[in-house]
């Protein structure tokens, strides 16, 4: 499973930008994330990083550029992309009435729908491969076992966050997008997401993109990070290039680029 | 897009065990049946009809014991022709009324309708009075496509589409490898499902109710259909006596016909309507609009173009004059389905290419 030797990354934005009107949201994104990486996206509050990530999941239509995940492109090829990706945007949302099980079915039997590579294949899964086994799975690993069968509605934020990244992974995917996945999570909760993405990109191979706001967290789990500052990626590069073998610290440099008097890497 | 190293190259992963589910459509449909029912908004429509049910048959109750009593009264208590003689009074009434007034066309046009309607019963020997639980079953079909049947789909499917919007569901649901023309035509399927559900249960619960309190045989009765505004008044050159059932069935496909046009509209104005409550508003208006101009403009002709004053298709099969002069059942069921299919084309392609932003 662990590709990490594939040269080909497994999610690839290419010159994206987003206009509405005369109004620029992003102007100018490029990078790439590969298999068995964690990769941090920083920026401020305002700087197009939701907008980015909507294009990335195909939630909004990018004005120029293009996207792709596992090699397949979002614009041409969407169920294709789509079904190698996993995601939370902005916040875990789900149908409150209903058990966190019956939002995971209702996922996973989405999830079932994706087009094969080469076209439909109509194999039958192996023995032991059902619905629930997978659910459970997926429960098992962000920990919300005991509280599967409870309405979502009565989960708390940190709650959703789990099962949020259990949704994202009912597909068995390449790439994970994540949106400030630390929102609503205590001290042992961001530990616990951490040592999950880690072991999600050095056990699985999983490509793991992860925005947010909070310096300190994704430099302690990323291994390269890119900043974006007013609708443009301005930096890309892991922390110690960034700052510049810890001479200086990634605030510093943060502070720097988005005041624009740097543009570094 | 013409970037050679995007082009889809290798399967660097094993292929999936199990691929592409040629039944997409029916696992779509089994999430929206989850959701519908996870909401509640079925037993809120059934418990809504049942109730209305409920004091239709209570008040239809009272009127036949109120007509019993009176005729009882005035007759002595007469024979088992007293009906007869009933009849034939408020025929001349209706008659004389309708030659008298004619302010509200409607009213008077409605006046010829129903006597000439009790001609044929008289005619016919025929108590059109005598009401059983099938005659009350058939009579909901007409009553119910008004207004009450649309209303209780609107509650099903106006906001299937912007509710997820305001919940952030959406993402969820088009973040999933599903195309999204797919994620629409199975809610567009489950609302015309379950339109159909609620217009059976309607037809079932409406025998049942009726039947506690009148009887539950008389399938088999004779029932007059083919009324007609003509140029003089009422054609009736194609009026036939059908046996209750057969009618009965026909007025709950026509019921049926009116809610599936509802379901289509109500999902397609959720897609056009970001928020739930224009999309219900709208809804509403267009309803209550369309009972008004049936009420108001029956000689203005352009309103037979209107979606919601084909609505009644099965209130004048029922033999009620139609809400503008001319107006045919098939024209009016054609009228329904170019309005859907306009509809639905539309939420179709600003659904399909629309940018999520909730």
């Amino acid at each position: 499973m662990n590709d990490a030797r594939d040269p080909e990354p497994a999610l690839v934005a290419r010159g994206l930008a987003k206009h509405y009107g005369t109004r620029k949201a992003v102007t100018e994104v490029s990078f790439s994330v590969r298999r068995g990486e964690v990769f941090g996206f920083l920026g401020p509050n305002g700087a197009g990083k939701t907008t980015t990530i909507r294009m990335l999941v195909g939630l909004v239509r990018p004005t120029l550029g293009q996207v792709s995940v596992g090699g397949w492109d979002l614009a041409t090829a969407r169920e294709r992309a789509l079904a190698r990706l996993g995601c939370i945007v902005e916040s875990p949302d789900f149908y409150g009435y209903l058990s966190g099980r019956e939002n995971l079915a209702l996922s996973d039997r989405m999830a079932r729908l994706a087009p094969t590579p080469d076209g439909p294949s109509h194999a039958r899964p192996p023995a032991g491969d059902t619905a629930r086994a997978r659910i459970d799975a997926v429960a098992a690993l962000v920990r919300i076992g005991e509280r599967l069968d409870d309405r979502v509605a009565t989960y708390s934020l940190g709650m959703r966050q789990r099962l949020g990244i259990a949704q994202a992974l009912l597909g068995d995917p390449e790439v994970l997008v994540l949106d400030e996945p630390a929102n609503g999570l205590d001290p042992a909760g961001i530990f616990e997401l951490r040592t999950l993405l880690r072991r999600l990109a050095d056990e699985r191979g999983l490509a793991v993109f992860v925005s947010s706001h909070l310096l300190g967290e994704i430099e302690k789990v990323c291994d390269r990070i890119a900043i974006v500052h007013r609708g443009r990626a301005l930096a890309e590069g892991t922390v110690a290039e960034l700052t510049e073998g810890g001479a200086r610290s990634l605030e510093s440099f943060f502070l720097d680029v988005t005041a624009g008097e740097t543009v570094g890497a | 897009m013409t970037d050679p190293s995007l082009r889809p190259s290798r399967p660097a992963r094993p292929l999936r065990p199990s691929g592409r589910s040629p039944f997409a459509l029916p696992s779509l449909v089994h999430n929206e049946t989850t959701k519908l029912l996870g909401r509640r908004r079925l037993h809120l429509a059934l418990g809504i009809l049942l109730a209305f049910l409920g004091i239709a048959t209570w008040a239809e109750q009272r009127q036949v014991d109120n007509q019993r009593a009176e005729a009882s009264a005035s007759e002595g208590g007469g024979g088992h022709d007293d009906w007869r003689a009933q009849v034939r009074s408020r025929i001349d009434s209706l008659e004389r009324s309708a030659r008298r007034r004619r302010v509200f066309a409607n009213f008077s046009r409605y006046q010829r309708f129903e006597a000439t309607r009790l001609r044929y019963h008289l005619a016919h020997g025929i108590d059109p009075a005598r009401q059983t639980g099938p005659a009350f079953s058939r009579a909901f079909a007409a009553l119910g496509s008004t207004l009450l049947l649309p209303l209780l789909v609107i509650l099903l499917g106006a906001d299937i589409v912007s509710g997820e919007a305001a919940a952030g569901t959406i993402k969820m649901l088009l973040t999933r490898p599903v195309a999204r023309s797919r994620i629409l035509g199975s809610k567009v399927v489950t609302v015309v499902l379950f339109a159909g559900l609620l217009v059976g249960v309607a037809a079932i619960a409406a025998w049942i109710i009726g039947g506690l309190a009148f009887g539950w045989r008389g399938w088999d009765a004779p029932v007059f259909t083919g009324f007609r505004s003509g140029a003089d008044g009422v054609d009736t050159s194609n009026v036939r006596m059908t046996p209750l059932w057969l009618d009965a069935l026909a007025s709950y496909g026509l019921a049926w016909l009116s809610c599936v046009a509802v379901g289509v509209l109500a999902v397609s104005f959720s897609v056009f309507f970001p928020s739930s409550v224009a999309a219900v508003g709208a809804l509403m208006a267009l309803l209550v609009a369309g009972a008004l101009l049936g009420q108001l403009a029956t000689d203005w002709a352009p309103a037979r173009w209107f979606f919601s004053t084909n609505l009644p298709l099965a209130q004048f099969h029922a033999g009620a004059p139609p809400p503008v002069d001319g107006m045919t059942v098939g024209q009016s069921a054609a009228v329904l389905c170019a309005w859907s299919v306009l509809a639905l084309g539309a939420a179709f392609l600003l659904f399909g290419r629309r940018d999520v932003t909730a």
